[in-house]
């Protein structure tokens, strides 16, 4: 994924635009990475350069909290344990 | 450019667009027929030559499958492409299918509904779902073209005409061009009896430029 996308990318779930990217890989592109809802605190996955701005109930839970843990040191707080639909504290699992 | 130049052109890019891997396993309630390559190659040649809407552009592909239209404007020298599908499969094979062709750098393609679009982009090229299975569906995939681009092309079922027509009238957007083609089907679903079907269609050239009064209010 490129940085340009982030112009027109919106949260599926709230349509809140600008969104916030946070890049954990990066070569010619981004390679892994997750895009934030500041509005509701939801992440979605960029994996193998392709993002996913799947509803709730088309995601991959396991993938996506596995991509949280593999970055777990570099990622705000904010979403390791109040990320939306899940995230690693172990509570608020919807 | 001259006549045979342009055409040699669509030939070169006909056959780069035919090499391109198709649907793994299209799925009945997406619609997903890929668009043929001949007819993709001609509204890709229309859009770029006739009316200046693909070189240096930025240009969105709605329900982008396996991307034909996506990897054909790139091809053709557009500043930079997003495909967008709800098809975890298709974008899969649509990233690959890029890949091949030395275009990656200036495309990406999303999972995403439509919806997950905001901003605004210059053209949008799209091969909607016809709504044949899911109603409205096509027109909400309009809907958001109209909604973020400047120029939008369409292709719906000839069937729908008027439809159209009035949708786009009531959203202030201009049909500028209508082209009719037929659209060849190959047997997709077990429920196509025949092994080639022919579908009438149009193809739309529409513009949406916003009047200062509407951009106010945004």
């Amino acid at each position: 994924m490129k940085r340009r996308l982030m112009e027109i990318l919106a949260c599926p779930i709230d349509k809140h635009h600008p969104l916030e990217l946070y890049v954990f890989e990066e070569r010619e592109e981004i390679v892994e990475g997750i895009i934030v809802c500041p509005k509701c605190n939801r992440f979605f996955p960029i994996k193998d350069e392709i993002p996913e701005m799947l509803p709730d109930e088309l995601r991959n839970v396991e993938e996506d909290l596995r991509l949280l843990k593999k970055w777990e040191k570099i990622i705000p707080e904010k979403i390791l344990k109040d990320g939306k639909p899940f995230n690693l504290s172990g509570k608020n699992r919807t | 450019m001259s006549m045979s130049r342009k055409l040699m052109k669509r030939r070169v890019l006909e056959r780069l667009l035919g090499s391109l891997a198709p649907f793994p396993s299209p799925k009945l309630h997406l619609e997903q027929y890929t668009i043929p390559e001949d007819l993709a190659a001609r509204i890709l040649s229309l859009a770029a030559y006739t009316f200046n809407d693909i070189i240096g552009k930025f240009i969105v592909d709605l329900g982008c499958g396996s991307g034909r239209l996506a990897i054909g404007a790139a091809i053709l020298g557009a500043a930079y492409v997003v495909g967008v599908d709800l098809d975890p499969e298709a974008i899969k094979v649509a990233k690959a299918n890029a890949e091949r062709l030395g275009v990656k750098a200036i495309v990406d393609f999303v999972l995403a509904d439509i919806e997950t679009l905001k901003g605004s982009c210059d053209t949008v090229l799209q091969n909607p779902p016809y709504g044949t299975r899911k109603r409205g569906a096509d027109v909400r995939f309009l809907g958001k073209a109209m909604e973020i681009a400047r120029v939008v092309y369409s292709l719906h079922k000839s069937a729908t005409d008027a439809y159209v027509r009035e949708f786009v009238k009531r959203k202030g957007a201009r049909i500028t061009g209508i082209f009719k083609t037929k659209i060849r089907i190959s047997k997709t679903f077990s429920f196509h009896s025949r092994r080639v079907y022919y579908v009438d269609v149009n193809l739309y050239r529409i513009e949406c430029e916003k009047s200062s009064i509407e951009s106010l209010h945004e």
